[in-house]
């Protein structure tokens, strides 16, 4: 690549010309919006990437006119203020915005002529992603880059602009680019474009912006309009970098649908955005499981400004909006409903985002943006480029959200544009989000009328099934009953039928019969008997209370009850009391009948059922705390065993344990498919079931090779010494005969699959799913190694599983909803409760017809490999700060960890608006140092918004269970906080002085009147961007030192962020010495602030000295740190020369200055070599001796304030400020200076400017009356030749004093010398006499210098 | 804002005189019909306490009670 030329000779235009001469002053300056302040805050956090930057380049064809191109920039941005604005985030109560009289557009051209093209656009495409990442410097305006490409061939032109998108709209950006190309073609056909300037001004906005804040009726809009607005987040796959990437997807809407959505939004008198609005709301609820659809909306605020289609600024605004979309029955209603919300918000639109945030206390208001932009552009302009055409636009933008859905177009030309971070989704999620966008807007287009709720229309397609959902007819359990039926059961049926047990159909109805038995052989012989005679079995577990027995008896119309020996009189009691009427049979296991007690119909042969006869009634726990009774019949429990059988491959060469207790549904299989298939069932005896030690020896002594566990005992068995201790070979000789752990109940985590694959690696998991509703298990999964989360697999055959919005629709993959069970596994419902059935078993919208589905209450949503993932149960859904958090998916967050066994997470209601609590088992192992409370916070705030993360993470040693082996929930919240690690927010009070003024500062800005802990974190106190800023230039002020915001990021609590400012300002001092550039071999080339305090003005000759010339410069003390400026140029000199010798250690220094900065450099050289050092030159320029000026000044305010506010050129006349108080002095010189384009200091608050004059002052003080000492060193005094007040032959009075002086002219007067382009002839000759001195030190004179 | 205790329900029932509740408004499944019942999700439940007698499907009930 050639690089022709880069910043060129300025006054290359008329526009110019005048001002170029003089230094940039500022002409205005006020406060930046908070949007700018916010995008600012955005990029500072990540320096080198492109947040907020934005880049759009023009094709032109045509040979590159550069001269014309740098005339058209310069006038361009001589025109537009916003141009030529900088900002200043640090020296202001508040982040302000400065206007320039002038500025240089850099201007970078490229010539790439001779090249190969294919290698040119490579070359190109990567310069310009790099261009996107550097940074801008905000002090220096503009925050504008052009980087204009002479392409091979064809004689073309590619023209780039990067800009800060702080400074530009939208709508700004086409202006700008159609200003810019017609100025470029007037300039090239060598005229002048004369373009009337705008009368309104950016600084309106910000006025406008006050305005709305201190608007109580705004505060009440916004308030009530966020009040528990839920958060609307799209799915996307979860990453742990997060490198923010923008990616774009965009394609045309055909013509018949924009024609469609034009025609509604005509017929509905709304404008054709609040159509597309609409359907992007109804989306976002759709994408969002929601009812309601929270979306934020890029609104712009020119309309209130005069000339408003003409100013170049950042007048857009992105606000939240609220609606809820489930209400109405047609599109066309819906589009009312938007616009009338819109027409709420627009009297509110000037409040800041920021401040919204504030007032409803809540961070994120919505995580998707909707833009919609038909504003022409310049390549629409009729005039047309007849010399050069622009073939191609191509834009870049950056923005911190997720995700933007953009529509961009005028008439029926219409392209719909997703703007995504490519870190969070994944291209086909993306890709399906297009795909409800064209189905709804094609449906709203096509047909209005037609209801937007049911998503069937949006293009969701849904449902999770195998093969066919509907009804088949898989027989009853009399078959499986038929294969097994032997003397012993067929003998107890025979007494059952004979109490009045018999099968339906015979005018008795369904007979329920009560088990009350101990786990063993006899009870297996009793279940058996009362479904092979027809009968329902109800478990009745001898360790349940009376009263709950009695119960259960009475909910269910028990008729009959089979028990054994030694339970009968406890029975006959509770029949006694609570259903007389009832027949009690005993059984003991093994029992043949005998004479003793005659049947009265001998039965040998299963009684037949119909499939819809129940075979059961099990009772679940009740929300009101009555359990209720859910019947299933025998077509449901025959599906249940089949799919058992096919699926796990249960066959009979297996032993199957019994381990479950009867009244848990769990136990259905295993008391039936053993018999069935012909595999042998090892019963374990009473109590087992929760001894996992006797488990472990009970699974090897019988060689068990099925068994079904929940999780947590699962987890319990594994942590078993027996099966730990063993050796890999023990461990297959003892558990080898385990084939298959079928698991269910409870969420199995990742962690426990894997510690269950390390100790028995032989063993297949296999993860069910199911409610004892649908006949306890309708999903299935086997379980594969490091899947994370660990799905509940697809549904078992002749069943469907849905997951549906709160309208019973179905909601798009990896969306949220509810769990709908269909097919034939869904039980009768709940007995006796008919009301409470309806509730639960309704009608099924994709089912055959008059089908039923059950609504499970538990969270889930489908994967985009068509698996079930579940999130928990609906109550899991709890509130933090008003936003909807589903505790399951935070737990499954947690324990997504690898080194998180097991979690749980529980939320507290508060007035703080809520918190969480995540409980976690660390896995054996974890090392505790790297797995702080903290650093789980940290790995879970990866992957989840920040309402998700827990404040509190609890570490324990086990997770408590009931005796069913679930989690007992009550001892979680009963836990001593004795046995907890010490949570985040449990940290103690502030001890240094640094961490009691963060702590200080934050209470302020964040929670007034709350004391802070040193653990309290910035975030978590609702701190946002804006406040971040505040609170850099608060605790600025307050420790007079530097604040980086960006380690907020990395140190975001009180004792983390205070450590960081103490490390900083231990370092290097640089915050009082600052290198301008640190690199090189040569003497440290050190300059000293002239009586402004300054050093910005040594930039330009620093920047041209060399690379190898290390360059640094001293500030004044109190110009912006509040430190007591100094007043005594001694002292100021020797404390000058330690802070050197300190931070830029060295042997031999040079020194210079500005004005005084010439006088304060010789006497630091005096210290400096005093101390040892060598100087081997001292460079002042424009510098006396004397001073004068510092003299006059203090003699005269007015003269001082005219030099300290305007170098002397204000236009006052010192008679007009006689009579006047100080303060008004101070104005009428400030206000001489600003209309004079004089003004040296950037703001107009007289408490600025009087700290501005206290420096200038203390200055003057500190040279003014100082008498030199005569000096040996070597002086070279560079004098400005153009200088009116100049004689060349006058030495200024150095000789006096230092007779070792020559005087160097150079180009420019005093103002001009030492800036571009001077700069670089003084750079030059500095070099030069720097290279002079140091041959001349290195002769041997070293006395002098002593 | 909008709480589903706050919807109205309409009390549907199918062929095997099964019933259900369906949120007004929105379309009911095939072979469903409204039952005459119109309230809150809660009135719904307790008039189906009242006319829901037997839980078993019409088909099982007439082949069981002959």
């Amino acid at each position: 690549m050639t690089t022709t030329t880069t910043t060129p000779a300025t006054g290359s235009t008329g526009s110019t010309d005048s001002t170029s001469r003089t230094p940039a002053r500022p002409v205005d300056a006020y406060p930046m919006t908070s949007l700018q302040a916010g995008m600012l805050y955005h990029s500072s956090l990540h320096t080198r990437s492109a947040t907020y930057h934005d880049q759009v380049t023009l094709e032109l064809s045509g040979h590159l006119d550069e001269q014309a191109l740098r005339a058209a920039a310069a006038d361009v941005v001589a025109a537009h203020a916003v141009l030529r604005t900088s900002f200043d985030l640090q020296r202001f109560s508040e982040p302000m915005q400065l206007v320039w009289d002038h500025v240089e557009v850099p201007i970078e051209v490229v010539d790439l002529a001779g090249r190969d093209l294919v290698v040119a656009r490579a070359g190109i495409r990567r310069r310009l992603e790099e261009e996107r990442t550097v940074g801008f410097d905000w002090s220096r305006p503009p925050l504008l880059r052009i980087l204009a490409y002479r392409l091979p061939r064809a004689a073309n032109t590619s023209v780039t602009l990067t800009f800060h998108h702080a400074i530009l709209d939208g709508w700004s950006l086409s202006l700008l680019l159609d200003e810019l190309m017609r100025r470029y073609r007037a300039a090239g056909g060598g005229e002048r474009l004369d373009l009337p300037a705008p009368r309104g001004s950016f600084r309106e906005v910000v006025a406008l912006e006050r305005q709305a804040e201190a608007n109580p009726e705004s505060q009440a809009y916004w308030r009530e309009a966020m009040h528990d607005a839920p958060l609307c987040r799209f799915p996307r796959h979860a990453t742990a970098e997060k490198v923010e990437e923008v990616a774009a997807v965009r394609e045309s809407l055909p013509a018949d649908v924009v024609e469609g959505l034009t025609e509604l939004a005509r017929a509905a008198s709304v404008p054709l955005r609040t159509v597309f609005l609409a359907v992007h709301l109804r989306l976002v609820a759709l994408w969002s499981g929601t009812r309601e659809a929270v979306s934020g909306v890029v609104t712009h605020n020119r309309t209130e400004i005069e000339d408003c289609d003409r100013i170049l600024g950042l007048f857009l605004a992105a606000l939240p909006l609220r609606v809820d979309v489930s209400l109405d029955d047609s599109w066309r209603a819906l589009v009312q409903r938007v616009f009338r919300a819109e027409l709420d918000l627009m009297p509110h639109r000037g409040v800041p985002l920021a401040t919204i945030q504030r007032w409803v206390e809540r961070g994120e208001l919505y995580d998707v943006l909707f833009d919609f932009r038909s504003f022409g552009t310049y390549y629409d302009s009729d005039e047309g480029l007849p010399s050069l055409g622009v073939d191609e636009v191509e834009g870049f933008e950056q923005t911190n959200l997720p995700l933007a859905v953009n529509v961009i177009g005028a008439g029926n030309d219409v392209v719909l544009e997703a703007r995504y971070d490519s870190a969070q989704f994944l291209p086909e999620e993306i890709e399906a989000l297009l795909a409800t966008y064209r189905a709804a807007l094609r449906h709203c287009a096509i047909t209005p009328d037609a209801d937007p709720r049911p998503t069937t229309h949006l293009g969701v397609v849904g449902g999770v099934s195998v093969g066919g959902g509907g009804v088949v007819d898989v027989g009853g359990l009399g078959e499986v009953v038929g294969r097994v039926w032997e003397p012993v059961r067929a003998g107890l049926a025979g007494r059952l039928r004979g109490a009045g047990v018999g099968p339906a159909g015979a005018g008795s109805g369904e007979c329920v019969v009560g088990v009350l038995m101990e786990r063993g052989p006899g009870l297996v012989e009793a279940v058996h008997a009362v479904v092979g005679a027809g009968g329902v079995y109800l478990p009745l577990e001898p360790d349940f209370p009376d009263d709950h027995l009695g119960f259960l008896l009475a909910d269910a119309g028990c008729t009959t009850l089979v028990t054994e020996p030694g339970l009968e009189s406890r029975v006959r009691n509770l029949v006694e009391q609570r259903c007389p009427d009832a027949a009690v049979v005993v059984h003991a296991a093994g029992e043949v009948p005998g004479d003793a007690e005659p049947v009265s119909e001998p039965v040998v042969e299963p009684v037949s059922v119909d499939g819809e006869e129940l075979a059961y009634v099990i009772h679940t726990s009740g929300s009101t705390g009555r359990p209720k009774g859910v019947g299933v019949s025998h077509r449901a429990v025959a599906n249940r065993l089949w799919w058992m059988r096919d699926l796990v491959g249960i066959t009979a060469d297996d032993r199957v344990l019994l381990k479950t207790p009867f009244s848990f549904d769990v136990s259905v299989w295993e008391l039936f498919l053993p018999a069935y298939v012909g595999a042998v069932q090892v019963v374990a005896g009473a109590g087992v079931h929760r001894d996992s030690a006797a488990l472990v020896e009970l699974v090897a002594a019988e060689r068990v090779s099925v068994v079904h566990f929940v999780p947590s005992m699962l987890d319990a068995f594994l942590a078993e010494p027996a099966l730990t201790a063993a050796t890999e070979q023990e461990r297959s000789a003892r558990w080898g005969e385990l084939r298959v752990v079928v698991c269910s109940g409870e969420a199995l985590t990742p962690a426990l699959v894997a510690r269950a694959g390390e100790l028995l690696p032989w063993v297949e998991v296999i993860n069910l799913y199911g409610p004892t509703e649908a006949a306890v298990d309708v999903t299935w999964h086997r379980v594969r190694a490091g899947e994370s989360p660990v799905p509940i697999g697809v549904a078992v055959p002749h069943t469907r599983i849905e997951v549906l919005d709160e309208g019973l629709q179905r909601v798009p993959v990896g969306v949220a909803g509810e769990l709908c069970i269909a097919g034939v596994q869904v039980a009768r419902g709940y007995v006796g409760r008919p009301g409470l059935t309806a509730r639960s078993f309704v009608p099924d919208p994709y089912g055959t017809t008059g089908a039923r589905m059950y609504r499970t209450g538990d969270r889930a949503r489908i994967t985009s490999v068509g698996t079930v993932e579940f999130l928990g149960r609906s109550d899991g859904q709890v509130k933090v700060r008003g936003v909807r958090v589903e505790l399951g998916e935070v737990r499954a967050g947690l324990e997504r960890d690898p080194w998180v066994r097991a979690a749980w997470v529980t939320h507290a209601a508060g007035a703080d608006g809520g918190s969480l609590t995540g409980y976690l088992v660390p896995e054996s192992g974890a090392d505790s140092a790297a797995r702080s409370p903290q650093v789980w916070r940290d790995h879970l705030a990866e992957r989840m918004p920040a309402h998700m993360v827990p404040t509190r993470i609890v570490e324990l040693t086990e997770l408590p269970v009931t005796v069913n082996g679930k989690l007992d929930t009550t001892a979680l919240a009963q836990l001593e906080s004795s046995t907890v690690v010490e949570g985040v927010s449990e940290g103690g009070p502030p001890r240094t002085p640094t961490e009691v003024a963060v702590a200080q500062v934050w209470s302020d800005l964040l929670d007034p009147g709350r004391p802070l802990s040193v653990t309290d974190n910035f975030f978590d106190l609702g701190g946002h961007s804006i406040l971040a800023l505040r609170m850099a230039a608060s605790l600025r002020t307050r420790l007079e030192v530097e604040v980086p915001i960006a380690i907020l990021l990395s140190a975001p609590t009180v004792g983390q962020f205070a450590a960081e400012l103490d490390r900083g300002s231990e370092g290097t001092r640089e915050d009082r010495i600052v290198a301008l550039r640190r690199t090189g071999d040569r003497p440290p080339m050190i300059f000293m602030h002239a009586l402004g305090g300054q050093i910005f003005r040594y930039e330009p000759v620093a920047k041209h000295l060399g690379e190898d010339q290390p360059v640094w410069a001293i500030p004044a003390a109190g110009l912006t740190k509040g430190v007591a400026p100094q007043t005594d140029l001694d002292t100021m000199a020797r404390e000058y020369a330690e802070l050197i010798r300190e931070a830029v250690p060295s042997t031999a220094y040079v020194l210079g200055g500005f004005c005084i900065g010439g006088n304060i450099a010789m006497e630091v050289a005096r210290h400096l070599t005093a101390a040892g050092a060598t100087v081997h030159a001292v460079l002042p320029v424009w510098s006396s001796i004397d001073e004068p000026v510092a003299r006059a000044s203090l003699e005269d305010d007015v003269v001082m304030m005219n030099h300290a506010l305007a170098g002397g050129f204000a236009d006052v006349e010192p008679a007009d400020l006689i009579g006047l108080s100080p303060e008004e002095q101070l104005l009428a010189v400030v206000k001489g200076a600003a209309e004079n384009n004089a003004l040296q200091v950037t703001s107009t608050d007289v408490d600025e400017v009087r700290s501005y004059l206290d420096v200038f002052r203390a200055n003057a003080h500190a040279v003014g009356h100082y008498q030199h000492a005569s000096w040996a060193g070597r002086v070279v005094l560079f004098l400005p030749k153009d200088d009116e007040y100049i004689d060349l032959g006058d030495d200024q009075g150095w000789s006096g004093v230092a007779p070792d002086t020559t005087v160097q002219a150079i180009p420019g007067s005093r103002h001009t010398a030492v800036q571009e382009p001077h700069a670089i002839a003084l750079a030059a000759l500095m070099r030069q006499r720097i290279d002079e001195a140091m041959r001349l030190t290195a002769e041997p004179s070293d006395e002098e210098n002593q | 804002m909008t709480d589903t205790k706050a919807w109205t329900y309409l009390v549907v029932v199918n062929d095997e005189e099964q019933y259900s509740i369906w949120r007004e408004g929105f379309p009911l499944p095939e072979g469903w019909r409204e039952a005459g019942f119109t309230g809150s999700e809660q009135a719904c439940m307790d008039h189906i306490d009242t006319v829901w007698t037997d839980l078993r499907p019409r088909s099982l009930r007439e082949a069981q009670d002959g």
